[in-house]
């Protein structure tokens, strides 16, 4: 187990190193720099040069690299060159992520509230005329894209009901706990509806595992409650796969979360982003694909080690 | 080979050849997938005879009657008279018209990036396969690691930031924005076709056959390899369909975010993202109608993939992941 | 009271207790983060608003864009030595938010740091041929021109729009690497004469003032404003819910489609004023088919050709359309470059054929078979506002003549980078805040000189790449229209050769002026007095507010 754990770190640091490689190449192979943004229209040849000199961009791109790499390692992802002069990059992330992931708990939450009931119900009454329509409704859930969702919550709801808080928005918590979480709503019904789709489909089927497992038709043929037996043994076991795909399913909520953050108008990570990118600001780019990278990596994993944990075939060294 | 062995390996092949039959024997049983089939095929429709099903010219701008303003409800008409039956947009165009070569366009970049994906993808998965356990399969698999480790939309975004907005110039080369999107997005697809592709070529080659096979010496190989790649498809057609659900979502995200297809190309994402201006203003339509025809695209594709997945053998079934 | 009306009642009260705004606090909405406090070094829109209020300008312009000493630090003014020598009296009694007082050497300090060319000043242009300034009492200050330049006023309200404190702007950021270049101790923190003094700057937020009860005007700032946030909502939507919703009191812009409504809703003031957002059509004339090639530089025939099809392009445009369509009618269409109801526009252009089919069929045919029938070309736009939309509705005016416009948007980089580097481009959408209120000093920084905007009337020079080379003809007459008019001393006769350029500008079609948007203004009744203090660039100006009841 150790030796496993081991590995699988080990594995993940060239990983780490390669992807920092990409993200830096891919930005800097972009047509036009930050340079020209910075000015705006007041172009002029010297002040271009100068600027280009002070930010670095006129080394040779392996050193570039080697600059940005060695900062990003004491957690310094340089500063912002064009969304917010002088502000440190990792500042921005490090308050945006806050939001981000705000969103992306409260939408679980929703996809667990929505999904883990009828994942069970619709196992238990399996191939029934339920379990039908269940499955396609999480089918026709996972097949609206989660932006047209919230389009549509906000045309239902926003627009008539939810009227000042329903364009989106955002106030922060410590200002006032009741504005805060009235904007989370069509933000987290938006996303967590379409991620629980799947969370449901992968609950139905993970039942459905468990259940027809040796264990459980030994318990039922001893004369064990069915119900006793679904709380206990097969919820049990089957959330564990759930608990997995959940972890590994983040880089879902992270990609999601830009949508619906763009949508809702969301200060978060996903739209720092986009902003970076239309407004050519590398270090913010790059600062937040290097930490959702890493987020990603290190999720899964904490999820593979929580999983050979829970999971006693793999805890003994058997299949992986 | 000796024509004992010839036969045992042809015997092999055939019982093989068999699940083919059946699974296309299952599939046609299947409800969800023929109503799935059957989605996909109008959308299929719609995009190969958009200029004719479509009433106007989805660029063409008409202007509002007087003492009215674009965008129009449905079912109303233009100054001059033109009917829109799902109403216009800002610039006074028929969102009908628009929605429908919008569809063409979804359904190009879909199946054009699956095929980039599929090319690029199969190859390395099947290459890995065939040389399982040595640097060869490790360092593609590791590749496939790293880019896993990108979220899709991450990815796409990243990759898509990189390249700019609208053509792509590589000095000399001029890249089709639409052509572009489809190599960004095979690009951020293709490693998921890899793993599936060496899977299933393992699983194959685990196979009974594939053992008569090698005894059989030389010319067995080269049936064999053949008979692999044959029992790939089921499976890679599975992944195929259900990935053309996901690169539909996709491409219309980018759209929809502003780095994929530019206006005034007709769009399904962007016509979504200019009708949230108009939320509040009651254009309801405006937003209604590309997003069902892009939902209505993705949920058929799944059904399809579903389906078809349901209908190969169940061993299979369980054991696919997605 | 039972237990669930008890919870019942705390909700209502945490909700009803989290909607009250803070009272005193007046919050105002904008759309862009401001990127740099120190007014000699910003240029975006997001710093001025702040800068409005925490600073006062040395000169100030009234509504009718003139110079006054409203609300500016200069107390009098007064010209010798034929126009060339600017005397100006500093106001007494005026004290920084940091204590130190106000006087001429201060003053000074503000000019001699533009002037410095360490400092890479971007207005420093605008401060104008200075010779030396002097200092001739401790709150006389004297200026001297190399010639005659009547524009320092005008020119100066821009350029010194903000006073800081002697020392202020410290020393300028050496740090290499990233974003130290253009920062100066005052850029996150500024500190000025205004009637607000800086708080805080929270990153991606919002900026905090406070009520500086020092400030030298009477009742001002007004009674009930503690504090004002300059909160950044990049959405309009968004913003425009705040308002309505009454979490913020003031917006910087409304959306042109949603103007009507706004109006008619109770508790909320609205106003249009004409603006100086100028919309224009640039065109590169340094290569076909809105110009000539470098080879082509001395063809008659190329240069007709290219002349001949920026008038097409001029008269083929329908800039009633894109007003109706994209603005709801809420712009002033332009004849020429310059505000059409100015004295100083020339009568000769108003009244002269803008859209007109038949003109622009004329044209099209004249310039050759190769066009006749419809030819290609591009047209950049950034990706922001409405510049796309402007760009897709002349693609749609361009159709019938058989011509395809390809627009390309272009995020910001790109745009700039096309632009200026690659030259990849024939016609660009863009806009500009025309803010240099005398129409001839629009016509040097326009036209006369290879500034930063990029090259219109296009003349080679050294410093600038060999695409700029001399292209259309007449630019030789133009500067010496220019020289001429700015030392002539009579002023009628200085209008008409400024008309004359304005003509020759127009007669040349070196740019496409389409319209000036007005500017859409919003705020809460709450804030009474606001209104007074809206002008044509479209700052939100908290001085002439007179009370604020939350």
């Amino acid at each position: 187990m150790g030796i496993y754990i081991l590995k699988r770190l080990l594995l993940a640091i060239p990983t780490l190193i390669v992807a920092s490689m990409v993200i830096f190449l891919l930005i800097h192979l972009a047509p036009g720099g930050p340079v020209r943004v910075m000015l705006g229209p007041m172009q002029d040849a010297v002040l271009v040069e100068k600027l280009r000199h002070q930010l670095g961009l006129d080394l040779p791109l392996y050193q570039q690299y080697f600059r940005w790499a060695s900062k990003a390692l004491h957690g310094d992802f340089g500063i912002s060159v064009t969304i917010q002069r002088g502000a440190s990059v990792m500042g921005l992330i490090a308050q945006r992520l806050s939001v981000t992931l705000e969103v992306a708990a409260l939408s679980m939450l929703v996809a667990l509230l929505i999904a883990v009931p009828t994942g069970i119900l619709s196992a238990l009454r399996q191939n029934r005329l339920s379990d039908h329509i269940s499955r396609i409704i999480a089918l026709l859930g996972v097949s609206i894209p989660n932006f047209f969702l919230g389009i549509l919550l906000i045309l239902v709801f926003g627009v008539h009901f939810l009227r000042p808080w329903g364009a989106g928005g955002f106030v922060p918590l410590s200002k006032s706990v009741a504005d805060n979480l009235i904007r989370m709503v069509l933000p987290a019904i938006a996303l967590g509806t379409a991620y629980s789709a799947v969370v449901m489909r992968m609950m139905r089927s993970a039942m459905l595992d468990v259940m027809g497992q040796d264990y459980v038709r030994t318990a039922r043929a001893m004369g064990i409650g069915k119900a006793s037996i679904v709380r206990r043994d097969i919820v049990k076991n089957a959330l564990i796969p759930v608990i997995t795909v959940m972890g590994n399913s983040i880089g879902y909520l992270l990609g999601g979360s830009i949508v619906t953050e763009t949508v809702f108008r969301l200060p978060g990570v996903g739209n720092l982003i986009i902003t970076g990118v239309f407004r050519r600001d590398f270090p913010v780019i790059q600062g937040i694909v290097l930490t959702i990278v890493v987020i990603r990596i290190v999720v899964n994993l904490a999820v593979d080690l929580l999983y050979s944990y829970l999971d006693p075939r793999i805890r003994y060294g058997g299949v992986e | 080979m000796s024509d004992q062995q010839r036969d045992s390996t042809k015997l092999g092949i055939k019982a093989h050849r068999g699940l083919l039959q059946e699974f296309w024997h299952n599939f046609k049983r299947n409800k969800l997938s023929l109503v799935g089939g059957f989605i996909v095929l109008i959308y299929l429709i719609i995009a190969i005879f958009a200029p004719l099903l479509a009433p106007y010219n989805p660029v063409e701008q008409f202007n509002a009657p007087k003492g009215e303003h674009n965008p129009l409800s449905p079912l109303s008409r233009s100054r001059e008279g033109h009917l829109f039956l799902l109403g216009s947009d800002k610039f006074g165009r028929d969102i009908l018209s628009r929605a429908i070569y919008g569809t063409k366009t979804l359904l190009e970049i879909a199946v054009g990036s699956i095929a980039i994906a599929f090319f690029i993808g199969v190859a390395m998965g099947a290459v890995a396969g065939y040389r399982k356990g040595t640097w060869v399969d490790e360092l593609i698999m590791r590749a496939v690691d790293i880019m896993l480790s990108f979220p899709t939309l991450v990815l796409a975004i990243a990759l898509l930031g990189a390249f700019g907005i609208g053509k792509l110039r590589l000095g000399p080369i001029v890249i089709s924005n639409m052509a572009k999107i489809m190599v960004v997005i095979a690009i951020t697809y293709s490693p998921r076709f890899a793993r599936v592709m060496r899977g299933v070529v393992l699983q194959e080659m685990a196979e009974d056959y594939v053992d008569a096979a090698k005894i059989a010496g030389a010319s067995g190989r080269r049936i064999l390899s053949r008979e692999i790649l044959v029992n790939t498809i089921p499976p890679i057609m599975v992944q195929a369909s259900l990935m053309m659900a996901t690169t539909v979502l996709t491409s219309s995200s980018l759209s929809f975010l502003g780095l994929g297809l530019q206006p005034p190309h007709p769009s399904l994402g962007i016509m979504l993202n200019e009708a949230r201006d108009f939320l509040f203003l009651g254009a309801w339509w405006y937003a209604i109608v590309p997003g069902v025809f892009i939902s209505l695209a993705i949920f058929g594709f799944n059904l399809l993939g579903d389906g078809l997945r349901d209908s190969l053998d169940p061993r299979q079934a369980r054991r696919v992941h997605r | 009271m039972g237990k669930g009306r008890w919870l019942l009642a705390t909700g209502l009260a945490l909700l009803f207790a989290s909607g009250l705004v803070l009272a005193g606090e007046l919050r105002i909405g904008i759309a862009t983060e401001p990127w740099d406090l120190d007014p000699a070094i910003r240029t975006d829109t997001g710093s001025g608003y702040v800068i409005k209020n925490v600073y006062d300008p040395l000169i100030e312009l009234d509504q009718s864009n003139e110079p006054t000493t409203e609300f500016a630090l200069a107390e009098s003014w007064e010209w010798e030595n034929d126009a060339a020598t600017l005397v100006i009296h500093v106001r007494k009694g005026v004290v920084f938010h940091d204590g130190s007082k106000l006087n001429a050497s201060v003053v000074k300090y503000n000019i001699d740091w533009q002037l410095d060319d360490e400092n890479s000043a971007p207005n420093k242009g605008l401060l104008g041929p200075i010779e030396s300034v002097n200092i001739r009492d401790e709150y006389t200050l004297e200026v001297n021109f190399t010639g005659p330049f009547t524009s320092a006023l005008q020119q100066w309200s821009r350029a010194l729009d903000g006073i800081v404190p002697e020392g202020g702007h410290g020393e300028r950021s050496e740090e290499t690497g990233v974003g130290g270049f253009l920062m100066s101790e005052l850029s996150r923190n500024p500190v000025g004469t205004g009637p607000f003094k800086f708080v805080d700057w929270v990153s991606g937020s919002h900026v905090t003032v406070e009520r500086f009860d020092d400030y030298w005007v009477e009742g001002v700032p007004a009674p009930g404003i503690d504090r004002v946030v300059f909160e950044v909502i990049g959405d309009e939507a968004v913003m425009l819910a705040a308002l309505i919703s009454g979490a913020i009191h003031i917006v910087d812009k409304v959306p042109f489609r949603d103007f009507a409504t706004v109006s008619r809703m109770p508790n909320i003031e609205t106003a249009r004023i004409p603006g100086i957002q100028l919309q224009y059509i640039a065109m590169d004339q340094g290569a076909p088919p809105f110009g000539v090639g470098p080879d082509e530089n001395d063809d008659p025939a190329a240069i007709e050709r290219a002349l001949n099809l920026r008038k097409f392009l001029y008269h083929a445009i329908d800039r009633e359309e894109i007003a109706d369509e994209l603005f709801y009618g809420m712009a002033t269409l332009q004849y020429g470059p310059w505000f059409p109801d100015s004295p100083w526009f020339s009568p000769n252009l108003l009244g002269r054929p803008l859209h007109d089919p038949e003109l622009a069929r004329e044209y099209l045919n004249k310039a050759g078979p190769d066009y006749a029938d419809g030819f290609d070309f591009r047209m950049v736009a950034t990706n922001a506002q409405w510049f796309v939309d402007v760009a897709t509705l002349i693609q749609e005016q361009l159709r019938p003549y058989g011509v395809k416009v390809e627009v390309i948007p272009l995020d910001k980089a790109a745009f700039f980078d096309t632009l200026y580097e690659t030259f990849d481009w024939e016609t660009g959408m863009e806009d500009w805040g025309l803010n240099n209120f005398l129409a001839i000093s629009w016509m040097f920084s326009g036209y006369y000189r290879n500034n930063h905007n990029h090259n219109h009337w296009h003349h080679a020079t050294p410093d600038l790449p060999e695409h700029y080379h001399a292209t259309t003809p007449g630019h030789d007459t133009f500067t010496a229209l220019y020289d001429e008019a700015i030392v002539e001393p009579d002023e009628q006769r200085r209008k008409e050769l400024v008309w004359e350029m304005q003509e020759m500008v127009v007669d040349n079609v070196i740019r496409i002026e389409m319209m000036f948007l007005d500017n859409l203004h919003a705020w809460r009744s709450s804030v009474k007095g606001f209104g007074d203090g809206l002008n044509s660039q479209g700052e939100i100006n908290l001085k002439y507010v007179t009370e604020f009841t939350g």
